[in-house]
């Protein structure tokens, strides 16, 4: 008998470090309020104290320790740190990919078997049930009309609804971004992504689950002609977020500048001015080559300028001549006027000129020169002035 | 021998050992403490799942024991939670009780 009991008791010492005491922390989680289940999702419980980095987690329901629906069961005592009377432990749905998430939840362990936790009920993340962006031109729909040399107000409207009541949403961004050669992930650029970090929620619009987000975006004249997206994320107070977007086309914008006049000097003793320089800047987001025409007094006149003094009081349109790609300092003769520079016309002629649109946020880079001279005849005296019309057409290749 | 193992179980709690450890051999029952009580059920009786051993003895809070590196775990609360495992004899438990219990399995 004594031998029996011994070796019971040997038995019982060896055996003993395999046991280990089990302390169960064990709770509810409720489903969503817009019906989604809890059974599935991922609870996690760690010590505040010790950090999250030493945690338990349980699979809700019947997939999980509990065998049952809607409830978990952790053993606290497997933490790194153990678990002890008294301690306070955090609980959470940690995000499964669904953003279905909850709040925190505190436990504090006591003596016995396991303790009950308060009941969690799972948060639903906010929906955006509307996404619309366009300029302020409402027709045509979906199609944004960019302006020269300046910004346009595009404005991104959203409609998004929280189970959890509307005063649960807390942050709304947006990101508008060419469709094609950007993505929402991507850095900020005018040519094609733009970011606001703060559009404004109206609490008001609505019943108590909706609110209404408007975010703007001041887009430059340069941004690329694609088809744009415009993402609009939500975020709640337990940082569950939901995005969704629209996608409007920003139409091709052609447009040019010219900074200055033209200004023809004579040198003494010359019959072809000076070479004068004029500046065009692409305001546009296509590449652009030039539509050029004169005139004196009225399109199609057949003058280039009209003068204050002598016998004759217009030149001729002839003689008015530009080149687009070159330029030829200093005196020239005649027929070097005529073999270097080309001829300005009364109807518009296009040129090759393949000025691209600006793609550098902080210097403008879309601008190039162009040369002009003009032959004024002996018999011209005074001041002459004249037309140049400039015009943008869309070059091949953008 | 009641007093020699009254002395063995006190021997364990010196040595730092939470809980009592209780060997019973040819005893119809057993007496499980208020608290956490780790038992070698060593007695013969017929096999059976530890939700109708709660339904039996509702004042069991748990019932854990380990096998093969994994620990298996039944809970008396919600109409009882976990794996529903079977209580065998000659197995190692972690039975924790809200007051004193005689368990009589025969």
């Amino acid at each position: 008998m004594k031998k029996v009991l011994a070796l019971n008791i040997i038995t019982m010492f060896l055996i003993l470090p395999l046991c280990s005491a089990a302390h169960y922390i064990v709770g509810i989680v409720e489903d969503a309020k817009d019906g989604t289940q809890a059974n599935g999702h991922t609870i996690l419980l760690w010590n505040p104290l010790v950090g999250m980095q030493d945690n338990l987690s349980d699979i809700i329901g019947p997939l999980g320790n509990s065998h049952t629906n809607n409830i978990y069961m952790i053993d606290c005592e497997l933490l790194n740190s153990g678990c002890n009377v008294s301690n306070t432990l955090s609980l959470r749905v940690i995000n499964n990919g669904d953003n279905y998430i909850s709040g925190d939840k505190n436990v504090t362990v006591t003596g016995f078997g396991y303790d009950l936790v308060d009941n969690i009920t799972l948060n639903s993340p906010p929906n955006i049930t509307y996404v619309n962006v366009d300029d302020n031109l409402t027709t045509p729909q979906n199609e944004i009309d960019l302006i020269p040399a300046e910004t346009k107000e595009v404005s991104c409207i959203a409609i998004a609804m929280h189970y959890e009541g509307e005063n649960s949403i807390i942050n709304a961004t947006g990101r508008f971004f060419d469709n094609v050669l950007s993505n929402y992930g991507s850095s900020e650029d005018n040519n094609e992504n733009y970011w606001n970090e703060s559009c404004f929620i109206n609490y008001s619009y609505g019943n108590s689950n909706e609110v209404e987000i408007s975010c703007k975006f001041d887009v430059w004249y340069y941004a690329n002609s694609q088809n744009w997206n415009c993402t609009v994320n939500v975020t709640d107070n337990l940082s569950a977020s939901s995005k969704s977007g629209d996608i409007s086309l920003i139409n091709p914008l052609l447009a040019l500048g010219l900074d200055s006049l033209v200004n023809f000097e004579l040198s003494g003793g010359e019959m072809v001015t000076d070479e004068s320089t004029l500046n065009v800047t692409n305001y546009g987001n296509v590449k652009i080559n030039l539509s050029l025409s004169g005139y004196a007094f009225e399109e199609n006149d057949g003058y280039a300028m009209n003068c204050s003094e002598g016998e004759i009081r217009n030149i001729s349109l002839d003689y008015e001549k530009f080149n687009l790609t070159a330029t030829n300092e200093g005196s020239i003769s005649l027929s070097e006027f005529e073999q270097k520079y080309t001829n300005l016309t009364s109807y518009p002629v296009v040129k090759k000129f393949d000025l691209d649109y600006r793609k550098d946020d902080s210097t403008n880079e879309a601008i190039n020169e162009t040369y002009w001279r003009i032959y004024v005849p002996s018999e011209i005296t005074g001041n002459c002035q004249g037309n140049i019309i400039f015009g943008a057409v869309q070059a091949q290749g953008d | 021998m009641n007093k020699f193992l009254l002395i063995l179980t006190l021997t364990i709690l010196l040595f730092g050992i939470s809980g009592v450890i209780i060997a019973e051999e040819f005893k119809d029952s057993i007496k499980i403490y208020q608290g956490e009580n780790t038992i070698n059920l060593s007695f013969d009786f017929n096999p059976l799942y530890v939700k109708d051993l709660m339904i039996i003895y509702p004042e069991i809070a748990t019932v854990t024991y380990n096998e093969s590196n994994q620990e298996w775990g039944y809970v008396n609360v919600f109409g009882g939670i976990g794996e529903n495992f079977i209580i065998s004899p000659n197995k190692i438990y972690t039975i924790t009780t809200n007051q004193e219990v005689n368990l009589n399995l025969r």
